[in-house]
């Protein structure tokens, strides 16, 4: 029983940082129907700027957020303006087509300016307090997990009255329904596409900070995108809660898959589920149906 | 009548586009050979295995330098000395990239041997290539086992098996004092061939030596949580573990058996923490890992110093110089006495010449076999107080092998 | 007429190619670009034409190439193997790929993601190792019959696409593609046309599979599972331009030559550099290398019409 409990435990810890990865993707994509491939590149070099950060400063992870969040706000901001902003003007198929190739160039980008900077050697942050563990009725629970869980939480509902309470949230929802509609209300909505995109690329700071406590390498830009596209359908378009939930039934599956068909086949188990889930919702778990 | 045209527009345009990449890319074919030693290596430089493409290269180079700067290598053929050109490609850790461009330096560059990349993955591909081009082949990182019994004649590989390491792994446990000696292994299976060829030997060897298999469990590649694996490791009372994970997975595994206070007294892995940035990235829990020990900087083996100091010079932040550096100079030096005995660049001779090679290199002394597998000596490294010194075997050993504490011990 | 002569001459020449040059290099371009043409023409068919974006196409390509192995290395002959490759390729989609058609878009894409995903970690589980080619045959290994095999399926692969492109058949897929609810309107069964074209579009993977397999000397059985297997046709269908004829060749060319160029000159870079040729060739030239040569036809017509016509509808 408290074999069940540990591994299920571990599942949703897993869990929280898969919405994590995911929720920059999904906030792009529900206003502008950007699929920005590159957000696990982002991530990845969220990663690499905290360690760095770590050896030179050491500080802390976690409190480095509040500078590699802001950080990569900028850079999302620089990024759009310099590549996606000109395909604005394109028809839905061309701008999904040719947002998806950039961003694939700016995957093969990154992992290889991160190789050419920093070697393709595995990193990981080692601070006081990893591998430190709160017990909790015989279950063991990493700081660093409930970290991420509490971070899970927190931007959620931060991202949620960003979303429901500030005029700019208001703005970034209409975009995301209609654009005609949204400059009718005298939106503009290249400017509230930019804000979003860069939104969306601070939000990989976060993940990006948990995985450098993790262990990383310039390769897992491509994992981690997988992993987002995978919650992102999961959840269905539409909702910021459901990209968390996506996220922690994942994790959730996958643990629960290692008594069913063993640690080899984790993954699969949990894709398999993935698509069965699909079949019988195919718009996902929190999506609107088209 | 419109699309007929454009598709005579369309072949055509192709067909002065290819023309014009072929020139392009015949025009850097065409260059003519200065009189030197060519070989070729197609190594991964990015992709997923560029961690240690990067120090199979670094070794090479270095090699090639010492080699170049006393005037090259003699071939009695031309009676004078001739400098190594090696020509590097990467093969961005794509095995089907690796022949392709194995095949160009053969057909076109004319190599007259070639030099492995890093990998068993990567490898395994090369060997077959250079086996059906008729091309000598030497390389290192190269432990699985399945090529060495398909007759293959033009492969040598410097390296440790499947089996030396796992030998070595029951060596290194009977020189535990009785009294201190764990007895019950834990052993994780990795799902590629060269995992499940250490495992066989694992099993087939833990009785006769006197040790029982108290978990036997299985991952794969892609696997990034460990927990219930650790969990039966600890519930069976496993108090040694071996394992081959991939360097994420090397790191990802000790957080794990940190955060579910699993410490068994020798942790065995190859591969992860044996490149150059575990430390660093591990920090104390780093400490008390064991792992490849093929070559080690303090390794007193003639020219090894100098080998330490160039690449410390071209590398002055490198806490810990990667086993591959040591083993790809070891395997350039092999080649060039090949080249030096056989007195001529025909690659028969030279295949014929390499695998009765006996030598010492930096990385100690070598002898090949029929299969191109070669004796060698063995041994390990352990992370101790932040730094991974060799411990196994003693006549190279500059610290001995500590059994480790329990976590909250350390 | 003339074009049945030029094509003839084409095809003349490219067999010819093997008797006049010598350097193997040259051949393993020219079969890396075949083998390639063939994956994209594969994905452009149900992608491309019927606008069904798969991301999955590695699980067909990779079940090709093993079916094809296990038949070559237990004697038969190549082509039969092929054969059996392609069929394979198919029945696996009966299985897996019909069934997907429940989900539409992007769910369509990611959910075909999933199943090349599926495909490669079960496969390495299963295959760990690696595949050897018989030792008598790795001694005589030639590059001339993988040469004659990947021009034979670029050949059937091209023009498979062209047929569809004059067909009613491609007709149906191109309405499905522009809008499939109204071509359900106007009483077209998408499923059934659905069907069709990924059926067309697993064979011809299942084709590329068999090439590649038999062009490998020895590989890791996981190998042409490897996700990159779906990518970079998709890459090259929409950087060439989808839904035509030319596209792909056009796109596979380049690619290959491309990576190559850089591969052989820039080192460690080379990537990189790539990574960065082809986010630019996608601002500059949004329509894909199509656009390009529609481009370059209006600056020749100056003045005409500005809508010209490719090899699509």
């Amino acid at each position: 029983m408290l074999h069940v409990a540990q591994i299920l435990s571990y599942g949703i810890l897993n869990g929280a940082l898969y919405g994590l990865v995911a929720l920059g993707l999904s906030l792009v994509f529900g206003v502008m129907n950007y699929l920005m491939v590159a957000h696990g590149g982002l991530i990845m070099l969220a990663s690499y700027t905290t360690f760095w950060a770590f050896f030179y400063t050491r500080i802390d992870p976690f409190l480095f957020i509040v500078v590699v969040t802001p950080l990569f706000f900028v850079i999302g901001w620089i990024l759009f303006k310099i590549l996606f902003q000109s395909l604005m003007k394109f028809p839905e198929g061309e701008k999904i087509k040719n947002s998806l190739l950039i961003s694939f160039g700016l995957l093969l980008i990154f992992s290889n300016l991160a190789i050419l900077f920093w070697t393709a050697d595995e990193r990981a942050v080692t601070t006081v307090y990893t591998g430190k563990v709160v017990q909790v009725l015989g279950v063991r629970l990493p700081y660093i997990g409930l970290g991420g869980v509490a971070l899970a939480i927190i931007v959620i509902i931060a991202l949620h009255l960003f979303l429901t309470r500030t005029y700019f949230g208001k703005a970034i929802r209409a975009v995301s329904l209609d654009h005609e509609a949204a400059t009718l209300m005298g939106i503009n909505v290249n400017r509230v596409c930019l804000v979003a995109f860069s939104i969306g690329s601070a939000l990989a700071g976060i993940p990006g900070v948990l995985t450098s406590l993790n262990a990383f390498n310039p390769a897992i830009s491509f994992d981690l995108t997988n992993k987002a596209l995978i919650v992102l359908i999961l959840a269905g378009f539409g909702s910021i809660k459901g990209v968390l939930i996506g996220g922690l039934l994942l994790g959730a599956i996958e643990a629960g898959g290692v008594y069913l068909v063993g640690t080899p086949y984790r993954e699969v188990f949990g894709l398999i589920l993935f698509v069965l889930i699909l079949m019988f919702r195919p718009q996902g778990l929190a999506g609107k149906k088209a | 009548m419109e699309k007929k045209k454009w598709l005579k527009k369309g072949l055509l345009v192709t067909g002065v586009l290819v023309f014009m990449m072929l020139t392009a890319v015949s025009h850097v074919l065409a260059a003519p050979a200065p009189p030197t030693i060519k070989l070729g290596a197609v190594i991964a430089l990015t992709g997923a295995m560029a961690a240690g493409g990067k120090d199979v290269r670094a070794g090479y180079e270095i090699a090639v330098k010492h080699i170049n700067d006393a005037g090259g290598v003699f071939v009695k053929e031309y009676n004078k000395k001739l400098p190594i050109e090696l020509i590097i490609l990467d093969d961005e850790s794509d095995s089907v990239k690796t022949t392709t461009r194995l095949d160009k330096l053969y057909s076109v560059d004319n190599v007259v041997a070639f030099l492995g990349g890093f990998s068993s993955d990567l490898n395994v591909v090369g060997m077959a290539t250079a086996e059906k081009n008729k091309v000598p082949w030497i390389g290192v990182t190269v432990a699985a086992e399945a090529p060495f019994k398909k007759g293959f004649k033009y492969i040598f590989v410097p390296f440790s098996l499947a089996h030396d390491q796992v030998t070595t792994f029951y060596d290194l446990l009977d020189s535990i004092p009785q009294d201190q000696r764990p007895r019950k292994l834990g052993h994780m299976e990795l799902q590629v061939d060269w995992g499940k060829e250490c495992g066989e030997y694992i099993r087939e060897m833990a009785k006769k030596r006197g040790y029982t298999i108290v978990a036997d469990l299985k991952y794969a590649p892609p696997t990034r949580d460990f927990s219930s694996l650790i969990m039966d490791l600890r519930s069976a009372g496993a108090d040694a573990v071996f394992s081959v994970p991939t360097p994420p997975q090397s790191i990802v595994i000790v957080k794990q058996m940190k955060e579910l206070n699993y410490a068994p007294k020798m942790t065995l892995f190859i591969r992860g923490p044996d490149l150059s940035t575990y430390g660093d990235a591990m920090g104390k829990d780093a400490n008390y890992i064991v792992s490849d020990g093929n070559w080690d900087e303090t390794m007193r083996y003639p020219g090894n110093d100098r080998v330490v100091k160039d690449y410390r010079a071209k590398n002055p932040d490198v806490t810990s110089i990667g086993i591959p550096v040591g083993c790809a100079y070891g395997a350039m030096q092999i080649l060039s006495k090949a080249i030096e005995t056989a007195g001529t660049l025909d690659r028969e001779k030279l295949r014929s010449t390499i695998g009765k090679v006996e030598m010492m290199t930096v990385r100690g002394p070598i002898k090949f076999r029929e299969n191109g597998s070669a004796i060698i000596k063995y041994g390990f490294r352990q992370w101790q107080d932040g730094k991974n010194i060799q411990i196994w075997p003693k006549e190279v050993a500059v610290g001995e092998l500590r059994l480790a504490p329990p976590w909250d011990k350390r | 007429m003339k074009h049945i002569l030029l094509l003839a001459g084409i095809v003349i020449g490219l067999a010819l190619v093997p008797l006049v040059i010598t350097k193997a290099y040259i051949l393993n371009l020219i079969i890396l670009i075949s083998l390639y043409t063939v994956l994209s023409h594969s994905w452009n068919i149900l992608g491309g034409l019927t606008g069904q974006i798969s991301l999955g196409h590695s699980t067909f390509f990779g079940i090709g190439a093993l079916v094809f192995r296990y038949l070559w290395v237990m004697g038969a002959p190549s082509y039969l193997a092929l054969c059996g490759g392609s069929i394979s390729s198919l029945l696996l989609a009966s299985a897996i790929g019909f069934p997907a058609f429940k989900l539409k878009g992007h769910y369509f894409a990611i959910g075909t993601l999933a199943l090349s995903m599926i495909a490669i970690i079960t496969v390495q589980n299963l295959f760990p190792g690696v595949s050897f080619s018989p030792p008598q045959y790795l001694s005589k290994y030639s590059l001339v019959p993988i040469y004659y095999m990947a021009v034979t399926v670029s050949i059937i692969a091209i023009g498979l696409v062209y047929a569809l492109t004059r067909s009613k058949l491609g007709l149906a897929f191109i309405s499905i593609r522009e809008d499939e609810d109204a071509a359900e309107a106007i009483g077209i069964n998408t499923f059934k046309y659905k069907v069709i074209s990924m059926s067309l579009s697993t064979l011809i993977a299942g084709l590329g599979g068999g090439l590649f397999s038999f062009y490998v000397a020895s590989y890791y059985y996981y190998v042409p599972f490897e996700l990159g297997w779906s990518f970079d046709p998709v890459l090259i269908a929409f950087i060439g331009g989808p839904g035509t004829v030319i596209g792909p060749l056009i796109g596979s060319v380049c690619f290959v030559l491309l990576k190559e160029l850089f591969a052989i000159n820039l080192g460690q870079m080379n990537v990189l550099i790539f990574g960065i040729v082809f986010i630019l060739t996608i601002l500059f030239l949004p329509e894909g290398l199509i656009g390009l040569m529609k481009r370059l036809q209006k600056a020749k017509r100056f003045g005409l019409s500005g809508r010209l016509r490719d090899g699509s509808i």
